[in-house]
């Protein structure tokens, strides 16, 4: 029987690569939605002391990259300078 | 001496970091190095039985961080190689957290004024007799076993390792079963580079020599030093040397082939 299901049998190994896939695309997420939360507003309070922004359209999000780490990205739509005091 | 501190290390355990920090320091020393083995597994060791030195243990690292002996003083020597090999064994009567992260930074900066490789067997888990092994290293080396768990936990342990600055030589990929790879049921070793995206150190092939060499108290190199597993740990040792080196265990001399490899000078 073995020869018959190492011919037609299941590759367990495509298993084993596709759950950890997604197992380390998940375990490498290091920020969790509150971290995100409060890291955003942070950033913009800074931003904000510098340019004129539209905070209600701010953005921040994650991806993963090709080599499979984190990129981190704010996206903030800017209105104009920051009226000197 | 301006020595480097190893640590080599896993999150999951009963993956191989003892033998794997056993024979790999044993082909250092072979190779003429200047080598300290520290067992940080406090509580439990087992660095000391692999090499088959239980009994010439008399002090251990808690004698050291304790100022109860120099460091000079509590090493035993490893007879097999007099000149090169030593350990430095683990408490039994203490727990890791006995041990202060300055006492064992202080330790380890010691040893790399006496030695020019001090490898340091991590203890299994993320805590913190893994933070104090780890975290004063200058390289790392990761060792997984082909399977889902152990790969999961050495891609948590190399993010830690980046966050603690250690720079990871590279992974170790032990107890390969080639038929079940060729069958497709076990994940190769370019498979787990994919997932992984760190170096490859080196593969240790499964071999039931490994149980034998333990129960006699004789690392595997040093019993069986032209087998596959043997040359290795010795390639492994090379790569640890010099990151360009190329293996001189070619695909050809796998599996089959490789019952023929005598006949090529091999063994």
């Amino acid at each position: 029987m073995s020869w018959f299901s190492d011919l037609f049998g299941r590759h367990t190994k495509n298993d084993a690569k596709q759950r950890l896939e997604v197992m380390l695309i998940h375990d490498r997420g290091i920020f969790d939605n509150a971290d995100l939360e409060q890291m955003e507003k942070e950033i913009l309070a800074v931003v904000k002391r510098y340019a004129d922004i539209e905070t209600g359209a701010a953005e921040i999000c994650t991806d993963k990259l090709d080599n499979g780490r984190l990129l981190l990205s704010i996206r903030v739509p800017v209105r104009g300078q920051k009226s000197r005091r | 001496m301006a020595g480097q501190c190893i640590v080599v290390t896993s999150g999951k355990g009963g993956v191989g970091k003892t033998t794997i920090t056993a024979n790999v320091g044993y082909a250092l020393a072979s190779l003429g190095k200047k080598v300290l083995l520290i067992d940080g597994d406090i509580g439990l060791k087992n660095l000391d039985s692999v090499l088959g030195l239980e009994r010439r243990v008399v002090y251990d690292l808690f004698d050291v961080i304790t100022n109860r002996i120099e460091l000079e003083d509590a090493l035993v020597k490893d007879k097999r190689l007099p000149d090169n090999l030593f350990l430095l064994a683990a408490s039994q009567s203490h727990f890791k957290e006995d041990v202060p992260e300055e006492k064992f930074s202080e330790v380890v900066e010691e040893a790399k004024e006496l030695f020019e490789y001090v490898l340091v067997d991590s203890p299994a888990g993320i805590e913190h007799g893994f933070r104090i092994s780890s975290r004063f290293a200058d390289r790392a080396v990761v060792v997984t076993v082909p399977e889902v768990p152990s790969i999961r936990d050495v891609d948590r342990v190399v993010g830690l390792l980046e966050n603690y600055r250690v720079s990871v030589d590279g992974v170790v990929v032990n107890r390969l079963n080639q038929t079940l790879v060729r069958q497709g049921n076990m994940l190769s070793p370019q498979d787990i580079l994919d997932l992984l995206e760190i170096p490859l150190l080196g593969v240790v092939p499964e071999d039931t020599l490994i149980v034998q060499a333990v129960n006699q108290g004789d690392p595997l190199i040093y019993k069986y030093p032209n087998s596959a597993v043997g040359r290795a740990y010795t390639n492994i040792a090379h790569k640890l040397l010099d990151p360009e080196y190329v293996p001189q265990e070619t695909k050809k001399s796998r599996g089959f082939w490789s019952l023929f490899g005598f006949l090529r000078g091999e063994g």
